[in-house]
């Protein structure tokens, strides 16, 4: 009878330690809205980071947007407490953009050059344009790889195995403690042999994502690489994400001709929305 | 196409008179080991070095380990010198021409990242600003998963390739040994060869007696168009030595470290 007892206690007290260590719900919904390719994430570096800017990008109807807010410093808003009243309204600009095959950069909220999607690799485009960096632009950040590891538009290293949840803890932050779901992910050697661990931590607050941390073990040692402040991750995409300046003049991508030459840049049209 | 790639595999191989299950040669065994130590000073001149980054060069969303030297239009299509000081967690990196180098001090967790400009007997420091610089944070991920850099782009894959697997990252290509030999001017030579991915690549490591002096390269590999493109690449290697010349890795006296630090506690 006493065994019984024993193994009944030991049964229930294994399912509450699986429901403690399971994966947050989110993160399911996270990984459907990454793959349908219908999100809007606003992002940026954590405190202590000199890179405050408020990152949004978003994807929807076969289309991906990376928009930046520059927030007003803060000397600014001391210097004016009338509009600190009404809260940060730092201006956002549309950065980068990927729709109908081609790729386009702006250089202002009303002005982008364009570049066909198929054309990305050509060694004649203008280096100083950066072509080769948009697509990293448009791709979800690293910290969030453990809900999106093909995403399309990251760069995906040979080296870098697919991330993996762990286990689920308590953590603190700052001086809360919040729920955490760890994934790992292991750094592979040529020889296949895993030199280093990328470990994820991912902290919720009342089942959303508020924060994504990731460090690195290498030889028992963890160094920190870097975290993340989720602001806002959803499904439902604001009109606002995808907006543009009226009459976006579109420029063509300097491929090493003479209007390159001369820095003349040849509008080829313009974009009245998205 | 890719016959042709084949061709020319086989045409090298032939030629090279490959013996891939030859054992790792002797003479580079003693560099592999100053490099498998983590202290060493090496001391280079890349004569062929490649030209600009394009477009195509893949930017991971880690960043790089390497000091960009590619990117520098200065630094473009030019014979560039290099030294590479490493004493445990500890290196100093520059690359140049003399005149403009590209410098990279790293102690535990910092970078410091500064340009030299020597004219005549006066030299200048840039950093932040001139003659000071602001520590950034080693990107360690960068480094695990590329590998640390070794000055330009040509000479850390000079030096990776000499390295067994298990020191690589999974995203180099594999280098196996083909032959070793001694040439008429009496320098020995070991030859190795890569053909991942469609491209080709052989390097030849020179020695005089045991001192590695130069390394050449020659690769293939097919372009967007379908047409074969090569690059090749000559270092002469002034000075590979196990002891850290450790006055490189502290700042030149003439930079002052700006950096805010977080008190400890």
């Amino acid at each position: 009878m006493n065994k019984k007892l024993f193994l009944a206690g030991a049964l229930a007290l294994s399912m509450l330690t699986g429901s403690v260590h399971a994966e947050q719900s989110a993160a399911q919904d996270y990984r459907e809205m990454f793959r349908a390719e219908n999100f809007y994430l606003e992002y940026r570096d954590a405190k202590g980071s000199k890179d405050r800017t408020i990152k949004r990008l978003a994807a929807y109807d076969n289309k991906r947007m990376e928009r930046a807010n520059y927030s007003t410093p803060t000397w600014v808003k001391a210097c004016n407490p009338l509009g600190a009243l009404f809260g940060d309204r730092g201006k956002q600009y549309p950065l980068v953009l990927h729709k109908d095959g081609k790729y386009y950069q702006f250089s202002e909220n009303d002005k982008a050059i364009e570049l066909d999607e198929n054309k990305l690799g050509d060694e004649n485009l203008n280096p100083r344009e950066g072509w080769n960096g948009v697509r990293r632009k448009l791709a979800l950040p690293i910290e969030l790889s453990v809900f999106c590891p093909d995403d399309p538009y990251s760069s995906v290293s040979d080296a870098l195995g697919t991330p993996h949840f762990v286990n689920s803890y308590k953590k603190k932050v700052g001086k809360k403690e919040f729920d955490c779901d760890r994934y790992v992910a292991a750094i592979k050697s040529l020889s296949g042999d895993e030199s280093a661990q990328l470990v994820y931590e991912m902290i919720y607050d009342q089942g959303q994502l508020i924060e994504a941390q990731l460090s690195m073990e290498r030889d028992g040692i963890e160094y920190p690489v870097n975290t993340i402040e989720i602001k806002k991750l959803t499904s439902e995409v604001p009109k606002k994400a995808f907006k543009i300046g009226r009459h976006t003049s579109r420029a063509a991508a300097g491929t090493g001709d003479i209007n390159d030459l001369l820095e003349y840049r040849v509008v080829v049209g313009t974009m009245e929305e998205l | 196409m890719k016959k042709y790639i084949l061709a020319i595999i086989l045409t090298a191989a032939l030629v090279l008179n490959i013996d891939a299950n030859a054992a790792f040669a002797d003479s580079l065994d003693a560099y592999r080991q100053m490099i498998q130590n983590g202290q060493y000073t090496i001391r280079y001149e890349n004569v062929m070095p490649s030209s600009h980054v394009t477009n195509r060069d893949r930017i991971e969303l880690f960043g790089s380990s390497g000091l960009a030297v590619a990117q520098n239009d200065y630094l473009i299509d030019k014979p560039l010198s290099g030294l590479i000081v490493a004493f445990a967690q500890d290196r100093y990196e520059e690359v140049g021409d003399g005149i403009f180098d590209m410098c990279r001090l790293t102690r535990g967790d910092e970078n410091f990242f500064f340009t030299r400009k020597t004219d005549g007997e006066h030299v200048k420091y840039y950093g932040e600003k001139r003659n000071e610089v602001r520590a950034q944070v080693r990107n360690r991920l960068a480094e695990a998963v590329e590998g640390k850099s070794f000055g330009d782009d040509d000479m850390t894959r000079l030096i990776y390739a000499m390295l067994p697997d298990n020191l690589k990252s999974a995203n180099m290509p594999r280098y196996t040994h083909v032959k070793s030999g001694q040439l008429k001017d009496g320098l020995k030579y070991e030859d190795y060869k890569s053909t991942d991915d469609g491209a080709m690549s052989a390097i030849r490591y020179y020695f005089d007696g045991d001192r590695l002096v130069k390394i050449a390269s020659a690769d293939y590999r097919e372009g967007s168009d379908g047409k074969i493109e090569s690059s090749r690449c000559v270092v002469n290697v002034l000075e590979f030595k196990s002891k850290a010349e450790e006055k490189y890795l502290t700042l030149p006296s003439a930079l002052k470290d700006v950096t805010k630090r977080k008190k400890v506690g």
